[in-house]
């Protein structure tokens, strides 16, 4: 029988691949899932991300961070998918947004008692922009380059996005909070802080 | 100098990663003792950070079917590497190439055990059910090479392989010489550090215990039961000894894992992803001929 892979070398660099890459797999399902709300679009998405992963193996670089480098890679598979579906051309996106949220105001802290699923839906009523930057942030652990590499965005965008989209989260948790009466945010106490 | 607030609030979300140098963290400790603003706003951070983290790891929307690792798993492996720019397969045609695979699969084994190929479609069900079960053990095979092979406390004392093939199945019967018949990359034998039986969350495990760069590697077998919901002949066919395939790690521990006509085989340890799935499929050819023969 002829070897699934075929050549020794191409072997090899599944077997490396199956075992960096691939534990991954139902970490970026998650991410795909939120951000395609569609079980097969999301498959499809993070199948299409993994071919193209194991295409480009021989540049990733053992050691440094598989999750951050296969996130890069669905991003621009959504951005190519985008692009086609719309045919339309790529607007720049206008950096006003640096000038957003540059002040060190203090927004809600999270409130106790809140639910998985209503920090899920209070994220799902952001802005998609801000929605995804958070995630790829506080979810996927991505840094400020690796999200402006992905996203193809300026650092600065990322930074001020990411400032705005957390705030507006902190804001929609606390409003849900105090409308359901449990709305006192957790304080932080002297003792726990930082 | 101090760091100033805005300083500090552009690389609070590397300080929270533990991605700062020693120095700068020294200095946002220090900004965090005297800001109490800052310091509000860096644990609303982490707090946002685990409330999101928790939410996804656990909202059952977001979660894959239980078999999605091994499915695509098998794809990328049938398919190999291809270009890019060829590639845009939609679900069902992969759903095709894996219905295929899978009665391929099942006739060459079927021609291999001198037996009459039966070509029984899988049903997604069965799969799903299949490597549902496959989680479920896993976690408990995680579960006893902790308590087992790291820690000793396990509640049940062990019994050896022997009076386990006498009480319960016959294929515990010397089933660490069947492991210590594989040779590793450069045709060495393993270390077989020992072998028994043991219970653990009420899960059966012939256990047998290997020691590779000082660390200990356990090879578990577990008999499938009804109860694991992957019983009969179609399922028996779905995943192919000895095709090892690599599984998400638990608590901490990497893990591979085979299916045999009766038993399900992991191999567990705290080596990293590749070692690890290494010495699976080391073991795996002489533990697989050794309990389908049983």
């Amino acid at each position: 029988m002829r070897h699934p892979v075929g050549l020794p070398g191409e072997e090899r660099t599944w077997s490396a691949f199956e075992a960096e890459a691939m534990p991954h797999a139902v970490g970026l399902f998650r991410l795909a899932m939120w951000l395609e709300r569609d079980r097969v679009e999301a498959e499809d998405l993070v199948q299409e991300t993994l071919t193209r992963a194991l295409g480009a193996f021989h540049r990733f670089e053992l050691g440094t961070n598989c999750r951050a480098w296969l996130v890069a890679i669905m991003q621009h598979v959504r951005s190519n998918r985008r692009r086609k579906i719309s045919r339309s051309p790529v607007v720049a996106v206008a950096d006003a947004e640096e000038r957003i949220a540059q002040t060190v105001a203090i927004e809600p802290a999270i409130p106790e008692h809140v639910t998985d699923d209503e920090v899920l839906q209070a994220l799902s009523r952001l802005p998609l922009k801000y929605q995804e930057i958070v995630v790829l942030s506080d979810v996927e652990d991505l840094s400020y380059k690796a999200i402006a590499e992905a996203l193809e965005i300026p650092l600065g965008t990322v930074m001020s996005r990411l400032h705005r989209g957390r705030g507006l989260l902190r804001v929609e948790l606390a409003t849900y909070a105090s409308a359901h009466g449990f709305g006192r945010p957790s304080v932080p106490k002297a003792a726990d802080q930082a | 100098m101090t760091m100033q607030c805005r300083e500090l609030r552009e690389i609070a979300d590397s300080y929270l990663a533990e991605e700062l140098l020693v120095e700068t963290n020294h200095d946002v400790l220090r900004h965090l003792e005297e800001c109490p603003a800052c310091r509000g706003e860096v644990l609303a951070r982490r707090q946002l950070r685990v409330a999101l983290r928790r939410a996804f790891a656990t909202a059952e929307a977001l979660q894959p079917d239980p078999d999605f690792p091994a499915r695509v798993s098998g794809r990328m492996r049938t398919r190999g590497v291809e270009k890019p720019a060829a590639r845009r397969f939609r679900v069902a045609r992969w759903w095709a190439i894996a219905a295929g695979l899978v009665i391929a699969v099942m006739a060459g084994r079927a021609a291999w055990r001198g037996a009459p190929a039966v070509a029984t479609r899988l049903t997604n069900s069965s799969r799903t059910d299949l490597n549902r079960a496959v989680q479920v053990v896993s976690r408990d095979a995680a579960g006893d090479h902790r308590d087992c092979a790291l820690h000793f406390r396990l509640a049940e004392t062990p019994i050896s392989l022997e009076q386990a093939a006498r009480a319960y199945d016959v294929a515990y019967r010397a089933l660490d010489e069947a492991v210590r018949s594989a040779r590793d990359a450069r045709g060495q034998p393993f270390e077989v550090v020992e072998g028994h039986v043991c219970v653990f969350a009420g899960r059966r495990f012939a256990h047998i215990v290997l020691r590779l760069r000082g660390r200990l590697v356990s090879v578990l077998v577990a008999e499938r039961t009804a109860a694991d919901g992957a019983g009969g002949v179609g399922d028996r066919a779905a995943l192919t000894a000895p095709d090892v395939i690599g599984l998400p790690q638990v608590e901490g521990f990497s893990e591979a894992s085979f299916v045999a006509p009766r038993h399900w085989v992991f191999v567990v340890s705290e080596l990293d992803a590749a070692a690890n799935l290494a010495v699976a499929r080391a073991v795996a050819k002489p533990v697989y001929q050794h309990l389908a023969g049983a």
